[in-house]
């Protein structure tokens, strides 16, 4: 038809004069050559036939010897020779215009309709015979134009830019949401063909101003992009994705402010200092427009929406668009709606400098300047912070429009200028250009490169960055937020906000950047004049400690994630700061919480707002990193510490909640200062490792709370709510579980009460941190460099040690374990007490190990020492209250854990022995003091191994120790078997102090040693199961611990978390559950829900009851991302496992299916409750037998399929689709999963609900036919350049293999037949149970 | 592209600056630009109307085109060369609105005898109107070229004498908000 149209149409095109032939020949011949050039050959006399019928409605039906038809024929033959002969006998049509097909399906016309079509041709015919793009244009502007329509043509018309822009512009007419649904296809348009047009560019940071949501799906969208064309830093679209990233985060980090405050922000902002002569500049300019002008709509639509950012709308030198512009300009007078109409195409468009391929060059240039300016700002900053100096307004404006993005540059430059300064490397320069790489942690390996480089620089040159450098500098804020802290107490409740603020920033060389200018804004107006000397030398030690984070973290990212990771840092720096705080007054804990508004007062409200919105983003950024980055930590803890890790890490995460973030995808918040939905806890005992081999994915409940409270009010009200709730397990000596989730969780709140124990924490970590970095020296560099920074760290640690120096007896330490112990056993047989139990019995072990080390070094002393200070602290907060102790519990086991974990880590990822040693012994060095700088010189050659060990055995017993405890933890939820208990006990018990005691002898490297903690952990495990005597506990806990949380109801689950929760009486309480996955790119998943998500829709619209479920993902970065998890199921295999293991015990039948599962969970097939189960069942078969279908959903095996409570099939992981399968074996070959106890399910072949399974898979089948090309659309455009494993595998067109599978040339009763054919082959197909009996064997899938 | 041709000699850069409103750096970034769109340092009509036609496919740009590139092509050779680009970029975005009024209404004085005749306006406003009229919905007093030369005319033709000089052009330029907002379009963000 398409074909006719356009033949048609050339026909009129070219030979307008033609008149010999009516137009009805035309017609007639047209679609006559039509069918022949598409092989669909129809006899020419139907086609007069039916022609005729259409032309004239009202006569009789001719008679096929028709007269009229002969002489038409003839007409047509020589017409067809005219048509032939002006196409130069050319059948090669180009079909642009799948428009045709959609405009007539908007008529409703379908193409095989005869009738109909005549009206759509006489329409299209007209259309094509107007000129260029006109008929474009009317498409755009008839009733039919929808966003999809726009979508489809912003991706076939990619190379035009005034299509674009009209389009573009079209686009922001739409409702966000619509938009949302699309924006990995526009991501992926925009990023994988870059080309002339700017408009989608504009477009999508249009998005991210107006949504925040968007705006960090798009950081995060552009990040796992940006990592994909890493490899080619100088592709176009690489830099295009960069420049976005920098946009994106112009838009998060600006100090942006809406218009309407324009005049309050600017007093505000020459009153504070930093970035913000940019926003000046900016408000002078729109100033001075508003003197000119009046604002106009469009003007301020410019300014206003798309504004804020000078330097992002600042035209640059691009002469086409300068030419229309200036055209544009000169029309003005014309008719100036038109002119500025011209004009803002222009104006977006020459926003991209035509330099942009040498802007490489410059551009890197540019932000060495930048940063040099924004150093000397800072410089500024930091002189006026410590006096009252003004000289920071001068060197501000010498630093230009971009200066706003000068702090965000501004490590990363320094960073290259170092490498530069050592290396003269332009690739370093290059890489360090992307400021981008310091936010994405998946930074490239030149990246990585570079910061090995910087580290293994020169010592002159580490000395050299201390004070002068930009990060340095950015540290220093830090250092003395921190110092302030330390050493005055004054401006308490300011700074305790300020911390707050800054708590989850410290991640990234950005971040950082940006929590200084945080800072900057506070400190200058309050506590400026508090800060001295004291502070100034203190917060320049101190902020050495937190600069070598970032460097290890990127020199490390893959293979070592260091416990020193931000999450603990940023904690530390939380308890450091709030400890410091309460460290003169008790209760300041929550001083900072007793009054936002107060604090703020000094600020304007839209100054506060914009703050607070700054930190959403910062804390969002930051608080996802923190999920990926536990779950990245678990990987390389064993699988059977896992749980207990999680939980400590939970914990940890949970002591910074409530916070200002929210889980994007479930926030309801639209616009960008509406409040979001604020997670308030997570709880940890609900949290499970998920079954994995080689990656660590778990799941969490998330708790929310919708509400305008803010963070500090909320705080405030768990706090209360846990208050309320302490007296009952302090008093009770047998508490009930969730009350002791809730103590826990309270005593993590009350650990920041003590401030000498997290001092101690803090300066621990601190010291580890050090250790970590010398570390990466020493493992990196050249050997001689070790020296000097470990002689730098000497004095930082003494000052940093020296104010939590209260070192205590070993005694006092015992005292407190004995009763923590005590207290501990009186409720040993709560589940929930495990990790408390743990810590305690840790404990023990710890202590006679610490005797039995008494005779060790004076380093490991030391060290201990201030562990047990900590100790002692807590020892005397304890006395006071019950609540304090198990705050202490908490604490301990989480520190203990912590190290544990670190230490494992730093085993497992360093392959060498070497670089463990050096961790082991700069540990033993910083312990001590400055003269340790000599050992560890020695401590670099491979001969210190012998030296190392001693101290290397206090890092090996904290392993062994953690080794145990996890094995404890183990054996506590294996608890309920009884016998096996307190065997194993001992067993556990001998097997964890064996290595302890061997050790002092044994010269062992730290491999070693782990593996033999690990190897009694094995057959101990062996041991315990094989005790068991309820063989589905052993089902359960060992291979799938998840499927008891997936078993539990998920209302009763919601409910029992309520109770537990000291949020849960809050009236917007809401419980998420999320699976936080890492080490697998979930853009495909999201590719296939999104297609999954369209399927729904088109179905809905239709009226059809087909039963699919879609869940959200969000994609973090190429590696991690979360995922949703559907409530109430259970994989097929998972309920079967748990049904055989059942049966096994009783003795029952061998087989179990699916239909057994449903007769024993609704009942006997007659029953309503069975009944609907099947309806239920039916209708998401129908569903996901098509979506496997149409996608080709491929390792469709019972672990992949989910059923849920009412009965319903539910698919996940969408790994293989499309074109790529498992292996690329061609198991299942069949069009979709129709196995036979699917069909015993629905009562057999020839049972009612079979055959309406039947009937609604056509229906289905049709409505998916009719909007086809929606869902061929989005496949076609996330096609191209994609590198998305289902179109990669194959050279396969992925997109024309699914149009395909449409069958769109088939006619209804066709279409029936074609499905009815798909159900026989699917039917029990061979393959099917082939690709099941394969899983079976292979990965134990039932 | 030859090194002489991507950089602006001392004695251009130095008569540029004085010209125009623009630092020497900006102005070599221009140049650069320039260049690298149109390597040979000038463009032609030809060039100049595909430009358009690119920004506005949906309408018939080259008339417009034509009218702009007369009032760029200063020097009437039938080329734009990068002084004449400069100047006018400096002009429209830089300069006071009493310099761009004086620069617009040469697009208007066709003929250059310093009135625009009805005519005259009639051309340009139909042209504008070709290009962009069909993306726009227009208000129903000017939806038409006629309509709105007509309401033009009523406004700037104070004395009725069926021609409008340059003063009473820009007396009735400045009287319109919306005039001076477009002729604003570039103000502050070059």
């Amino acid at each position: 038809m398409c074909t006719a149209q356009l033949l048609h149409t050339r026909f009129y095109t070219q030979h307008p004069d033609r008149l010999e032939f009516s137009k009805t020949t035309v017609c007639i011949t047209c679609m006559f050559l039509a069918c022949k050039a598409e092989e669909t050959v129809k006899k020419l006399r139907d086609i007069i036939l039916a022609a005729h019928t259409v032309i004239f409605p009202e006569k009789d039906i001719l008679s096929a010897d028709d007269h009229e038809i002969e002489v038409l024929r003839a007409d047509v033959i020589r017409c067809e020779a005219a048509l032939l002969e002006m196409l130069n006998f050319c059948f090669d049509f180009p079909h642009p215009h799948p428009l045709v097909v959609k405009f007539g399906k908007c008529l409703k016309a379908y193409p095989c309709d005869f009738r109909r079509t005549h009206l759509d041709h006489a329409l299209m015919t007209f259309m094509f015979v107007m000129s260029s793009n006109a008929w474009l244009l009317r498409l755009f502007t008839s009733q039919f134009f929808n966003s999809w329509l726009a979508v489809t043509y912003l991706d076939k018309y990619l190379g035009s830019v005034g299509i674009q822009h009209y389009l573009c512009r079209e686009l922001r007419r739409f409702p966000l949401e619509e938009i949302e649904f699309f924006l990995p296809q526009l991501c992926h348009l925009l990023l994988t063909r870059p080309d002339e047009s700017v408009a989608l560019e504009a477009l999508l940071l249009d998005f991210c101003e107006s949504s925040t949501h968007i705006c960090l799906i798009m950081v995060w969208y552009l990040q796992s992009y940006l990592s994909d064309f890493g490899n080619a830093p100088h592709s176009p679209s690489f830099r295009l994705c960069r420049r976005m990233l920098v946009q994106c985060q112009e838009i998060i980090f600006s100090d942006e402010t809406v218009e309407d405050d324009q005049d309050n922000i600017s007093e505000l902002d020459s009153a504070s200092s930093g970035t913000v002569t940019v926003r000046g500049r900016m408000n002078a300019i729109r100033r001075l427009l508003s003197k000119d002008g009046p604002l106009g709509t469009m003007r301020s639509r410019l300014s206003g929406k798309l504004g804020s950012r000078l330097w992002r709308i600042q035209v640059r030198e691009n002469a086409p668009a300068a030419l229309v512009g200036m055209g544009s300009i000169l029309g003005a007078v014309a008719s100036p709606i038109l002119g500025l109409n011209a004009g803002e195409i222009a104006m977006i468009q020459g926003r991209r400098s035509r330099l942009d391929s040498q802007a490489f060059d410059t551009q890197t240039m540019i932000y060495q300047e930048r940063a040099e300016s924004s150093f000397s700002a800072s410089d500024s900053k930091l002189n006026k912070a410590n006096g009252p100096g003004t000289e920071s307004e001068d060197i501000e404006d010498s630093s230009k429009p971009a200066q706003s993005e000068a702090p965000l540059l501004a490590n990363d430059d320094g960073q290259a200028d170092q490498s530069v300064l050592s290396q003269g490397n332009t690739a370093v320069d290059l890489t360090q250009s992307l400021p981008s790489l310091a936010i994405s942690r998946s930074a490239t390996s030149t990246a990585i490169m570079t910061d090995h480089t910087a580290l293994t620089l020169p010592d002159s040159l580490l000395h050299h960055s201390s004070p002068s450098r930009p990060p340095t500098l950015e540290e220093f804020y830090q250092g003395k937020a921190f110092s302030v802290k330390r050493y005055y107490d004054l401006e308490k409740t300011r700074h305790a906000r300020n911390e707050s603020r800054n708590l989850p920033s410290s991640a990234t060389h950005s971040l950082r950047a940006h929590r200084q200018r945080a800072a900057t804004l506070e400190t200058h107006r309050g506590a400026s004049d508090d800060q001295g000397v004291g502070s100034d030398t203190v917060g320049r030690h101190g902020a050495r400690e937190p600069s070598a984070n970032p460097l290890l973290r990127q020199s490390y990212p893959a293979s070592q994630p260091p416990l020193t990771s931000p999450v603990s840092l940023s904690f530390d720096e939380t308890r450091r700061g709030s400890g410091g705080g309460s460290r003169t007054n008790g209760t300041s804990e929550f001083s900072h919480s007793d009054d936002p508004s107060a604090e703020t007062l000094p600020y304007p409200a839209t100054l506060h707002r914009n703050l607070l919105h700054r930190h959403y983003f910062q804390s969002e950024l930051q608080f996802v990193l923190s999920l990926t980055d536990i779950s990245n930590r678990l990987v390389v803890v064993s699988r059977q510490d896992r749980q207990s890790s999680l939980k400590a890490e939970l914990l940890l995460l949970n002591h910074n909640l409530p916070a200002n973030v929210c889980l994007p995808l479930w926030c309801s918040a639209k616009d960008k200062y509406s409040p979001h939905h604020k997670i308030v806890r997570i709880a940890p005992t609900d949290a499970v490792v998920l079954n994995s081999a080689e990656r660590a994915p778990y799941l969490i409940m998330v708790e929310v709370v919708e509400t305008d409270q803010s963070v500090e009010e909320l705080a405030a009200l768990g706090k209360m709510q846990s208050s309320q709730r302490l007296p009952v397990p302090s008093a009770s000596q047998k508490p009930v579980p969730t009350a002791l989730v809730d103590l826990t969780q309270q005593a993590f709140v009350a650990a920041q009460d003590l401030a000498g124990g997290s001092m101690a924490e803090s300066s621990m970590r601190l010291n580890q941190r050090e250790k970590e970095k010398e570390t990466s020296v020493l493992g990196d560099g050249p050997l001689d460099s070790q020296r000097t920074p470990v002689d730098n760290d000497g004095p930082i640690d003494s000052s940093s040690f020296s104010p939590s120096g209260q070192t205590t007896g070993t005694s006092d330490t015992i005292l407190l374990d004995l009763s923590t112990v005590d207290l501990a056993d009186q409720h040993p047989s709560v589940h929930q007490d495990s990790p408390i139990l743990d810590s305690s019995t840790v404990e023990s072990p710890r202590e006679l190990s610490n005797s039995l080390m008494a005779s060790n070094t004076h380093h490991q002393q030391e060290v201990h020492m201030r562990r047990n200070s900590t100790n002692t602290e807590d020892f005397q907060e304890r006395m006071r209250t019950a609540a304090v102790l198990l705050a202490q519990l908490a604490q301990q086991e989480e520190r203990t854990k912590s190290w544990g974990r670190w230490q494992s880590t730093s085993g497992a990822g360093n392959a060498a022995n070497l670089s463990h040693h050096l961790l082991v012994h700069g540990k033993g060095g910083a312990g001590t003091s400055g003269d340790i700088g000599v050992p560890s010189g020695t401590a670099a050659d491979g001969a210190a191994r012998t030296y190392t060990s001693a101290q290397g055995m206090e890092e090996i017993r904290a392993r062994i120790i953690q080794e145990m405890m996890m094995l404890e933890e183990q054996r506590k939820r294996l608890m309920d078997t009884p016998g096996g208990h307190s065997r194993h006990g001992s067993d556990s018990w001998s097997t964890g102090a064996g290595p302890v005691e061997s050790n002092p002898e044994v010269d062992v490297s730290g491999a070693t040693v782990s593996s033999g903690a690990l190897s009694p952990t094995v057959p101990l495990e062996g041991d315990v199961l094989e005790d068991q005597t309820l063989l589905r506990d052993k089902v359960k806990h060992k291979d799938d611990p998840s499927a008891a949380i997936f078993r539990e109801d998920w209302d009763a689950k919601v409910e029992r978390i309520r109770v537990s929760s000291p949020y849960g009486h809050l009236p917007g309480w809401r419980l998420f559950s999320v699976i936080v996955k890492t080490g697998a790119d979930l853009r495909q998943e999201q590719f296939a829900l999104q297609l999954i998500k369209e399927m729904q829709r088109i179905w809905e619209s239709e009226g059809l009851d087909i039963w699919v479920q879609y869940y959200r993902i969000l994609v973090l970065n190429d590696s991690s991302g979360l995922v949703e998890t559907i409530k109430n199921t259970m994989s097929i295999h998972s309920l079967k496992k748990e049904a055989y293991s059942r049966r096994r015990t009783s003795l029952d039948l061998p087989v179990f299916t699916l239909y057994d599962y449903y007769l024993l969970q609704y009942g006997a097939p007659n029953t309503d409750s069975f009944l609907k189960a099947q309806d239920n069942f039916m209708r998401s078969l129908v569903g996901y037998s098509l979506i496997s279908y149409i996608l080709q959903l491929k390792d469709r095996h019972n672990g992949n399929i989910l059923v849920d409570k009412e009965g319903h099939l539910v698919h996940i992981d969408f790994g293989f689709m499309l074109t790529n399968s498992p292996g690329s074996m061609g198991f299942e070959m069949a069009p979709f999963k129709l196995s036979q106890e699917y069909i015993d399910v629905l009562g057999g072949l020839d049972g009612v609900k079979f055959t309406e399974f039947r009937d609604l898979m056509v229906k289905g089948f049709l409505a998916l036919r009719k909007y086809a090309d929606n869902i061929i659309l989005l496949v076609d455009m996330m096609q191209k350049d994609s590198k998305l494993p289902c179109f990669v595998s194959s050279s396969a067109n992925a997109s024309a293999a699914l149009k395909e599978r449409f069958q769109i040339n088939l006619t209804e009763t066709q279409v029936n037949d074609y499905v009815d054919n798909m159900i026989v082959s699917s039917c029990c197909n061979v393959f099917t149970r082939l690709y099941d009996t394969f899983q079976y064997y292979s990965n134990g899938i039932l | 592209m030859g090194k002489a041709n991507s950089k602006l000699s001392r004695e251009e850069l130095k008569e540029l600056h004085h010209r125009t409103r623009f630092e020497k750096s900006e102005l070599q970034q221009w140049y650069k630009g320039f260049i690298k769109d149109f390597p040979n340092g000038t463009l032609d009509r030809n060039e100049f109307r595909k430009i358009y036609k690119q920004f506005f496919p949906f309408g018939d740009s080259s008339e417009f085109a034509d009218y702009v590139f007369q009032v760029f092509d200063v020097n009437s050779n039938g080329q734009i060369d990068f002084k004449e680009f400069i100047v006018a970029l400096s002009t429209s975005c830089r300069g006071e609105t009493e310099d761009k009024l004086n620069w617009t209404f040469r697009l208007y004085d066709i003929n250059q005898d310093g009135f625009i005749t009805y005519e005259e306006m009639l051309c340009i406003v139909e042209a504008l109107y070709k290009m962009v009229g069909t993306m726009v919905t227009l208000p129903p007093d000017e939806d038409t070229p006629e309509k709105r030369v007509k309401k033009l005319f009523d406004a700037m033709d104070t004395n009725r004498d069926g021609k409008v000089s340059l003063e009473e052009f820009k007396e009735g330029s400045r009287n319109e908000d919306s005039i001076l907002e477009a002729l604003n379009l570039y103000s502050g963000l070059v």
